[in-house]
């Protein structure tokens, strides 16, 4: 009997290292060599060749990944201006998440055995919602407005959501510019009622921003509110506006169109990465246990912050010059460091949790091989195994979509009819002008709104 | 005694184990058009269907053929126009609509004329005749027969969602208007409401 016991004991503990072997050797992938590469290309504006990078190291993604690779190329092809294949990723990476709510069980309890990076990225809550603002410029850029609202009704539905799971934690939990822009999308589409809605949540948005993430609301959209609720005849709200903003000066619904106008979103800089900071702490062993080390990661963050101000836009026809200065709407580097923040509670408990599980494993094993063998330097040396195994998998979760821009500005625009030559020049943060760039020219038709866009990555 | 049995049940495990490994490869199955299938939730074939077939049973039973007939003594000639998508999905308007239009014209009692975006073809080739067809078999510009009625229509969505729970309303709307009056003669509608239940949880 005891005999078929130990057999049995030993059996199992050869099953429990091979399969924290197993473990490491697919815990220990990382993407991200290639990124800098990757920024090179974007910060030559060479798009294609951006894109062509991240569809070379597909494999580097892998399964787990899969969500962050079709994010990846869907902006870097929204980068080169092929919106339909962009959004053929987005669409995928979309899908993808939605699978990902069903969490696996087992691969949660496997994580705990190595590290954070076995589990599948789903992105975050913030991601999934950019995941739709970018579809929705890419439908906008391709002329398919309605499309583009099918996008921000998404946003709508996916706010909702975090909303009632967050209830009244201080998280992100509605995006400011994925409403302004659904409302200017709503507007355009002579949809009012909708717009209004839409610019009401941006207002209370921006409240939110300003605390959260010091943001200030853009100079136009009290502008556009007191437009919308005065072409509603929404006499309450839009003598509630105008005490608020009193010195706001708009065009009426009729004016405006009567014009055309420019709608302008311009990319700036790089979003933030995450790295990992590690630390060991030595658990001093005994006549019968060895020492043992345990390995804490956390993820840091490093913002890349951008050296431009703001753009100038300016459109000339004839002798005629008109100007309109962009304004911050979203600041994905604030935004994603209070997101790392508030989940650094969460993500450090976990940590625990992990370096207790592999303390318990190594002593598991370490009985096991003694038991087994019937020797205790044999199961001492099985427990140190045990343990640099451990150490070597523990790393933090640093994946996120690094593609993103530093922050959005946008500007509008309103014009006379007409064919304009437009141009963009960038302001520097301690003053100077550091690019101007042609943007392409637009003719403008009454009621007409053209939306453009440009990226620099400094 | 007891490592015979031992063994016996290690191949047993093993067995299990491959005949497991075995049954993961792809399979494809061919199933009947008429058989629902839903997998995700989101609009599928089925929906198209019965919104299609809804239409069709409702434009067909309804008098507007017969009080045009009666008026202007022949079949009523109808245009498809845009269905709008007002909904939370990126879906495809054009499947139920085609299965309309066939099943309309397939009755005999009505005539579709080209669409916006199938003229502008017919008209290149008719151009393209007018320079190198035969003279006796050049079709003449200005021929096109006008349409009495446009087909428009839009599709609303309702969503309700509680954490892993939503239930989802569409409503699909076509309308045929009198080109001549604005008048609108005919209005199907079809309601379709789904509940979707995503698990938390899997193995």
């Amino acid at each position: 009997m005891r005999r078929f016991a130990a057999g049995w004991l030993r059996l199992g503990a050869w099953v429990v290292v091979a399969a924290l072997w197993l473990l490491t050797v697919q815990g220990c992938a990382l993407p991200g060599a290639y990124y800098p590469t990757l920024e090179q290309q974007l910060t030559r504006h060479d798009y294609s060749a951006a894109d062509a990078i991240v569809a070379k190291h597909a494999e580097e993604y892998g399964e787990r990944n899969a969500v962050l690779y079709y994010l990846d190329r869907g902006l870097t092809l929204h980068y080169a201006g092929r919106y339909a294949e962009s959004n053929a990723f987005l669409a995928r990476a979309e899908a993808r998440i939605d699978v990902l709510y069903t969490k696996s069980l087992t691969t949660g309890v496997s994580s705990l055995f190595t590290n954070d990076l076995l589990l599948p990225y789903e992105g975050e809550d913030f991601e999934k919602v950019q995941l739709n603002l970018i579809a929705a410029l890419n439908y906008v850029y391709l002329g398919e407005l309605d499309e583009a609202l099918v996008e921000a009704r998404k946003v709508d539905l996916k706010l909702a959501a975090y909303e009632h799971q967050y209830a009244t934690r201080p998280v992100y939990k509605e995006d400011a510019f994925a409403r302004y822009l659904s409302g200017i999308l709503y507007e355009t589409r002579g949809e009012l009622n909708d717009a209004f809605i839409a610019y009401r949540k941006a207002l209370e948005a921006y409240d939110t921003y300003r605390q959260q993430y010091g943001t200030d609301l853009p100079p136009t959209l009290p502008a556009d509110l007191l437009r919308v609720t005065e072409a509603l005849g929404l006499q309450e709200e839009y003598t509630a506006y105008r005490q608020r903003f009193p010195q706001v000066r708009y065009d009426s619904l009729a004016d405006l169109q009567a014009k055309g106008e420019i709608i302008y979103i311009s990319y700036h800089g790089f979003a933030p990465l995450k790295q990992s900071a590690m630390f060991g702490l030595p658990v001093p062993g005994s006549a019968r246990r060895p020492l043992h080390i345990v390995q804490l990661a956390m993820p840091t963050f490093v913002p890349r912050p951008s050296s431009i101000a703001y753009v100038q836009l300016s459109a000339t026809a004839a002798s005629k010059r008109y100007t309109a200065q962009t304004h911050l709407v979203q600041d994905i580097t604030a935004i994603a460091g209070k997101d790392l923040e508030d989940r650094l509670g969460r993500i450090s408990a976990k940590m625990i949790a992990r370096a207790a599980t592999k303390y318990a494993a190594a002593r598991g094993i370490e009985e096991g091989i003694r038991r087994g063998t019937r020797s205790d330097v044999a199961g001492a040396l099985a427990g140190v195994l045990a343990n640099v195994a451990g150490v070597a998998t523990e790393q933090a979760d640093t994946r996120s979509w690094r593609t993103l821009p530093g922050a959005f500005h946008l500007a509008r625009l309103p014009l006379p009819p007409g064919t304009y030559k437009v141009t963009a020049t960038y302001y520097a943060t301690y003053g100077g002008v550091l690019e101007e760039r042609p943007l392409s020219d637009i003719t403008l038709t009454a009621g007409a709104r053209a939306f453009l866009s440009s990226y620099l990555r400094r | 005694m007891q490592t015979h049995t031992g063994g016996r049940l290690r191949w047993l495990v093993l067995g299990m184990l491959m005949l497991m490994l075995t049954a993961c490869a792809t399979k494809v199955t061919r199933v009947p058009i008429e058989q629902p299938i839903d997998l995700s939730g989101r609009w599928n074939d089925t929906d198209s269907r019965l919104t299609a077939e809804e239409m069709i049973r409702d434009a067909l039973d309804r008098p507007w053929t017969q009080r045009f007939v009666r008026v202007m003594s022949r079949e009523p000639v109808v245009i498809v126009g845009t269905v709008l998508n007002r909904t939370h999905e990126h879906l495809n308007t054009q499947t139920f609509v085609k299965d309309l239009e066939r099943a309309l014209v397939n009755s005999g009692k009505v005539q579709f004329v080209a669409d916006a975006g199938q003229r502008q073809e017919v008209r290149q080739e008719r151009a393209d005749q007018a320079n190198h067809a035969r003279p006796d078999t050049v079709k003449p510009a200005g021929q096109e027969l006008g349409a009495d009625f446009m087909l428009q229509g839009s599709i609303n969505t309702l969503v309700d969602q509680l954490d892993s729970t939503r239930a989802i309303f569409y409503q699909v709307d076509l309308e045929l208007i009198d080109l001549a009056s604005n008048v609108k003669v005919w209005l199907g509608q079809k309601k379709i409401k789904k509940l979707v239940e995503r698990s938390k949880t899997t193995l």
